[in-house]
């Protein structure tokens, strides 16, 4: 009977291979004649379709098929981007096909996709069929491409970020600074006073002592990381180094913040200010989603977050007590005007093209087509996207405004620029917040359908957006984007452990102050001295 | 176990609880077995075999990967081999032995709580007679269960905070001062085996009240004209019937030492307490988040599961040692 | 059995005393999901329920039903709990009958029992499993959900040790005597004694297919094939608020009244069906045919 068994296990194992020998093809062309381009993606429930729409057939695919001739096929989509890229590694180690166009953020996975050879130098592509308007963007931002660089070969073309779109401004709530007959606060000295009184004076009225005076957050990813809660400024009042990023140095190298003389200040003032009862007491436990529910329910007076944190999460906040009233002011300084923040990167990973893709000339015919729309010159884009997501006509004007498409059509407003290839509508660093701050200032109209939907915004919403924009230069920007270096691998982990652990406890009063120049040495030692050496090999290297 | 009532003893002999079936062994009852064909049992366990062949030892030929330095579009015969490179970075560390440390403390306490426990419950839920409050005490016990760590994160850190969370105003109440359970190296772990009681025990309960329904009720009988409390008959009829299934899942357990639960961890720790709550799997997923490679986590997956067969081999000598009873 | 004397009475109070407040610890985490999930969104968001819904709305259960991607996968959730437990129970119960009789009545015992609890112990890791399931060519179907997982060694060696200690010995014997087969002694005496043992690890491979969530995620390329984890995990895991410019987007994405809907909805199936499957062990089935 084992003879028997065997020849079952036989005959299953071969039969399923026979199964899946019919499944692997791929087509190149569709029946026209027209280009398949495959893609995968990432695809959160934050891009919402029409009824009987998909990410393989929405108004966007639509389109291109027939302004374009270009038919795109998405392969799988995943929710986010860790799973997105393990789903790629896994494809990688199972040797399936590549998809022709797709986008990568992890840096280690762009670099083994270049080492591997699977992916092909695009420098040709974009000298032969990049349009005029495209390589002078490309040329306007060169340190996008050293994320895919290797060599002096360009591998990628970057995903560009609005530049400056998560930096962040500081929330505060004017109902609660007029009833003290407060100014908002200019200086972190005046930030220390105002929170004083919204610790200790009731702010909200409820009898009890339940308030704080900031919401900031370190939870999960450490200090200086996040967006909303951001803490970043407060290192930046005490010098040019920001945790977590790598920023030029006056010698001119590239150097690690977490390490550097300003966090020693900041951290004994974040201390401080959490024995003074001013933060959170979970500050360094709860992510940033949960931090700001302090500021949502009412129980805090200031919230450092990006602009388009007006919306959400501190719209929900007017829901909650309608009488409330939010003002954004810009981020406070230190003595003798000393400031900096975070810095959003310029972008947000890197497009990846097969080996075996043929049609580069395809990709930036689409890619000049969707841009067309951002630089408001567009062949397809006059009033607006597409006529039912995300404007409507009425009376021969385009409206944008979501309420206003929901009152004409009963319909939800959709943003169909999620279903573009960049999982968005494609951005130009620096230029909304920039168009947002002419808005605010000047009686400027807007001049193209993408100005116009940006007009419809709400006040304060273009007020912190100009904030942010004339702040620009204090920004602190991450000029690391390669792979993890050798000791990096073998030592990151160690060293950035050590670093939160420091930072936290410092913070809690766990450790005393003086801890931090221990860190310091130790963390050279360690590997940090060698990763830091690393990382400018790197950067000498992509420049 | 030393059992005093001989009565209870003889009683507890005659349960078919077969704690030694070797010792029973019949010459006679032998060859009657072998003398009919015993294919039929093969043939059983035929599609168990094809199943465990393909999809359980199939992928194990991917073991190789722990010593190689693993490329996916090299694959398993282009990757380099590195040999033990990979066992000797995961020992060579000096946080490795506080993480071995971390994991083994937590693992251990849940292991033993983990058993503890849920039969008291089941002993307690026994003595209940109203049917429909022990079913819906029991319903309402396992609900947690479902519950994912992720969710429970978010609500545990409100539950626990120190800054008006719902345990210190309880605690408050008797004029204890607020503990900062999520944050503190001193409350850490217990924090962590107290929530994974009270989110596991209503499941794990039930492994045990179906051993408990074995319990053949004519030896309570016996057990209480012998003049054996409730309590005597739990010590002496019920738990010895429930032995065999507590040495199973207390082995198995064993064998499960090295985990101590990924995702409670990962959602409840931070930096304030990594000191004695950072354990080997939230430290690779940590290291695997740099490199994103796969075999340095196949080689701490393979150390694993070495120690896990080694400390299952032991449970299941002691558990025939000491308990005369082969769980295998 | 009742027992009169005074320290059992104590012992009685104590007892549902204690474990009414257990329950009650349990329950606790659950009503303020369901009071998240019958709330207005901003007052979710900003943590203003704890056990009573504020701001009143069945919203978060409209747009749940409502949403088809739901219900679809819903349906393929129960599908893979029947299919998958289906299997997984025929093929362990045949195995287990096999190896609960003892060394000397079946020669190689030992070495299918080794063989099978190996498995519990080493496993190939990801990377391998996954070439393997996409080379058998099962991506997308429910096959890649309920074959890998089917063999279960934790559940082998529970019906195993239930099997050895509940199915009395002389029983077996004096029907084997009588002349019956493996395959009637099997289904005549094992299956019936076994009951509470079978329902027990029914349970928990039904649970078990019911919450698995991963191998959805990454056998299925095409969202359509999600099971209802999967579907749900795509919606709470952690999203990158930073890429997104656009307000409603924002406010597409941070529905915790729906996530708090959602994962009651995906609770409630296991709650109902373990009430049923309890009745088989709490009173035990009464073993009629046994002689002493």
């Amino acid at each position: 009977m084992f003879k028997k068994s065997f020849a079952l296990i036989g005959i299953t194992i071969i039969s399923m291979l026979l199964i899946a020998g019919c499944m692997q093809k791929q087509e190149t062309e569709t029946e026209d004649g027209n280009p398949i381009i495959t893609t995968v993606r990432t695809l959160d429930d934050g891009t919402v379709f029409k009824d009987g729409e998909d990410v393989n057939n929405n108004v966007v695919t639509q389109w291109a098929e027939d302004e374009l001739g270009i038919k795109f096929n998405t392969l799988w989509t995943r929710p986010n981007d860790e799973q997105y890229n393990q789903q790629l590694r896994l494809a990688m180690s199972a040797n399936e096909p590549l998809p022709d166009v797709f986008q990568v953020t992890d840096a280690q996975m762009i670099s083994d996709l270049i080492e591997s050879g699977r992916v092909m130098s695009i420098d040709d592509a974009i000298e032969e069929h990049a349009s005029p308007r495209l390589k002078e963007l490309f040329e306007q931002f060169p340190e996008a491409f050293y994320q895919a660089t290797v060599d002096g070969v360009r591998y990628g073309i970057p995903r560009l970020s609005g530049g400056n779109g998560s930096d962040t401004v500081m929330y505060v709530r004017q109902d609660w600074l007029d009833e003290f007959n407060l100014e908002a606060p200019k200086t972190i000295e005046e930030l220390e006073e105002v929170m004083e009184i919204f610790v200790h004076e009731d702010p909200d009225g409820n009898g009890a002592d339940d308030t704080i005076g900031i919401t900031l957050s370190a939870g999960d990813v450490g200090f200086g990381r996040t967006n909303v809660g951001d803490t970043s400024f407060i290192f930046g009042s005490y010098g040019n180094f920001m945790p977590g990023l790598w920023s030029e140095a006056e010698d001119g190298s590239i150097q690690y913040g977490s390490i550097q003389p300003n966090m020693k200040d900041a951290l004994a003032k974040l201390n401080e200010w959490f024995e003074k009862g001013y933060l959170s007491k979970e500050i360094a436990i709860e992510p940033e989603d949960q931090a700001q529910q302090s500021f949502i329910a009412g129980k805090s007076g200031i919230i450092i977050a990006p602009p388009w944190a007006f919306d959400y999460p501190i719209g929900d906040l007017f829901s909650n007590n309608p009488d409330a009233v939010v003002k954004p002011y810009a981020l406070p300084e230190g003595i003798d005007g000393e400031a900096g923040r975070k810095g959003e990167r310029l972008m947000t990973g890197s497009f990846l093209f097969s080996t075996e893709f043929e049609h580069m000339d395809k990709y930036f015919e689409y890619l000049d087509a969707i841009y067309g729309y951002t630089f408001g010159e567009s062949d397809y884009f006059e009033n607006g996207l597409f006529e039912g997501y995300d404007y409507v006509m009425q009376d021969g004007d385009p409206v944008y405004d979501a309420a206003g498409i929901e009152e004409i059509t009963g319909e939800q407003k959709v943003d169909p620029g999620r279903y573009f290839l960049p999982t968005n509508v494609p951005a130009i660093p620096y230029q909304m917040y920039g168009i947002l701050e002419e808005f605010h200032e000047t009686e400027r109209a807007p001049e193209s359908a993408y100005e116009a939907s940006l007009a419809g915004r709400e006040p304060e919403y273009v007020e912190a957006a100009a904030l942010v924009n004339q702040q620009n230069d204090i920004r602190v920007e991450n000029l690391f984007t390669g792979p993890p270096t050798e000791t990096m691998i073998k030592s990151w982990e160690n060293l950035e452990r050590m670093e939160l652990e420091i930072f936290a406890n410092i913070v809690y009063g766990n450790e005393s102050i003086d801890a931090f120049d221990d860190f310091v040495e130790r963390w050279k030692s360690t590997g940090g001295e060698q990763v830091t050496t690393e990382v400018n090999e790197w950067y000498n290297s992509v420049q | 176990m030393e059992v005093k009532d001989t009565a209870i003893k003889e009683s507890h002999m005659k349960a078919k609880l077969k704690l030694a079936p070797e010792k029973q062994k019949n010459k006679k009852r032998k060859q009657k077995w072998a003398f009919r064909n015993n294919w039929p049992l093969h043939v059983l366990l035929i599609p168990g075999v094809i199943l465990a062949l393909v999809f359980q030892y199939g992928p194990m030929a991917g073991i190789v990967m722990a010593f190689q330095d693993f490329k996916p579009w090299l694959g398993f015969f282009g990757s380099e081999w590195v040999g033990f490179e990979h066992f000797r970075a995961m020992f060579e560390f000096d946080y490795a032995r506080q993480v071995i440390w971390n994991t083994l403390i937590i693992s251990v306490m849940k292991l033993i709580t983990g058993i503890i426990v849920p039969i008291t419950i089941a002993l307690l839920l026994n003595e209940i007679y109203r049917m429909k409050f022990k079913r819906t005490i029991q319903t309402v016990i396992y609900l947690p269960y479902f519950l994912s760590w992720v969710i429970l994160g978010g609500i545990l850190i409100d539950i626990l905070s120190p800054d008006g969370g719902l345990i210190n105003n309880v605690l408050g109440l008797f004029g204890i001062n607020p503990i900062f359970f999520l944050g503190s190296n001193e409350w850490f772990r217990s924090t962590i085996i107290m929530t994974d009681i009270w989110k596991e025990t209503g499941f794990n309960t039930i492994v045990f009240l179906a051993a408990i329904t074995a319990v053949n009720p004519n030896l309570y009988e016996a057990a209480a004209i012998d003049g054996a409390n409730r309590w005597k008959q739990t010590l002496y009829v019920t738990l010895p019937a429930m032995l065999p299934i507590i040495i199973v899942v207390g082995t198995i357990s064993l064998g499960n030492i090295l985990n101590a639960g990924f995702d409670q961890i990962f959602n409840l720790y931070n930096p304030l307490v990594y000191e004695t709550g950072d354990i080997i799997d939230t430290y690779v997923y940590r290291v695997g988040l740099i490199d994103g490679n796969f075999s340095y986590g196949a080689a701490v997956g393979l150390f694993k599961s070495f120690i896990s067969l080694i400390l299952i081999v032991i449970g299941y000598r002691l558990a025939y040692k000491y308990a005369n009873y082969r769980i295998f | 059995m009742q027992y009169k004397t005074k320290g059992y009475k104590i012992f009685t109070v104590f007892n549902y005393t204690f474990l009414s407040i257990f329950a009650l610890l349990c329950m606790l985490p659950l009503i303020h999901i369901f009071a998240v999930s019958l709330s207005g969104s901003a007052a979710a968001s900003g943590n203003l329920v704890t056990l009573w819904p504020v701001d009143f709305t069945l919203d978060a259960y409209e747009k749940t039903i409502g949403n088809s991607n739901f219900l679809r996968s819903f349906g393929l959730s129960v599908v893979r709990v029947v299919l998958g437990t289906a299997i997984s129970m025929g093929v362990l119960l045949c195995a287990a009958y096999a190896l609960a009789k003892d060394d000397h009545e079946f020669k190689g015992r030992k070495i299918y029992m080794w063989f099978f609890v190996f498995t519990m112990l080493f496993n190939g890791g990801l990377v391998p499993t996954y070439i393997l399931v996409t080379n058998l060519g099962l991506t997308d179907t429910i096959w890649a959900l309920v074959l890998p997982t089917a063999i279960n060694a934790f559940n082998l060696i529970l019906l195993v040790n239930f099997f050895r200690t509940s199915v009395p010995k002389a029983l077996e014997e004096s029907a084997f005597l009588d002349g019956a087969g493996h395959f009637t002694i099997f289904l005549k005496i094992y299956l019936p004694i076994a009951v509470p043992a079978i329902a027990t690890v029914t349970l928990f491979t039904m649970v078990f297919h019911w919450n698995q969530w991963f191998d959805g995620m990454i056998y299925m390329t095409n969202e359509a094939n999600y099971p209802l984890q999967t579907f749900l995990q795509s919606i709470v895991v952690k999203k990158d608020l930073s890429n997104i410019a656009d307000p409603e987007t924002l406010r597409n994405m941070s529905q915790r009244t729906v996530e708090a809907a959602q994962i009651f909805i995906t609770a409630l199936p296991m709650l109902i069906v373990y009430p049923f499957l309890q009745k088989y062990f709490v009173k035990g089935i009464v073993l009629g045919a046994e002689k002493e």
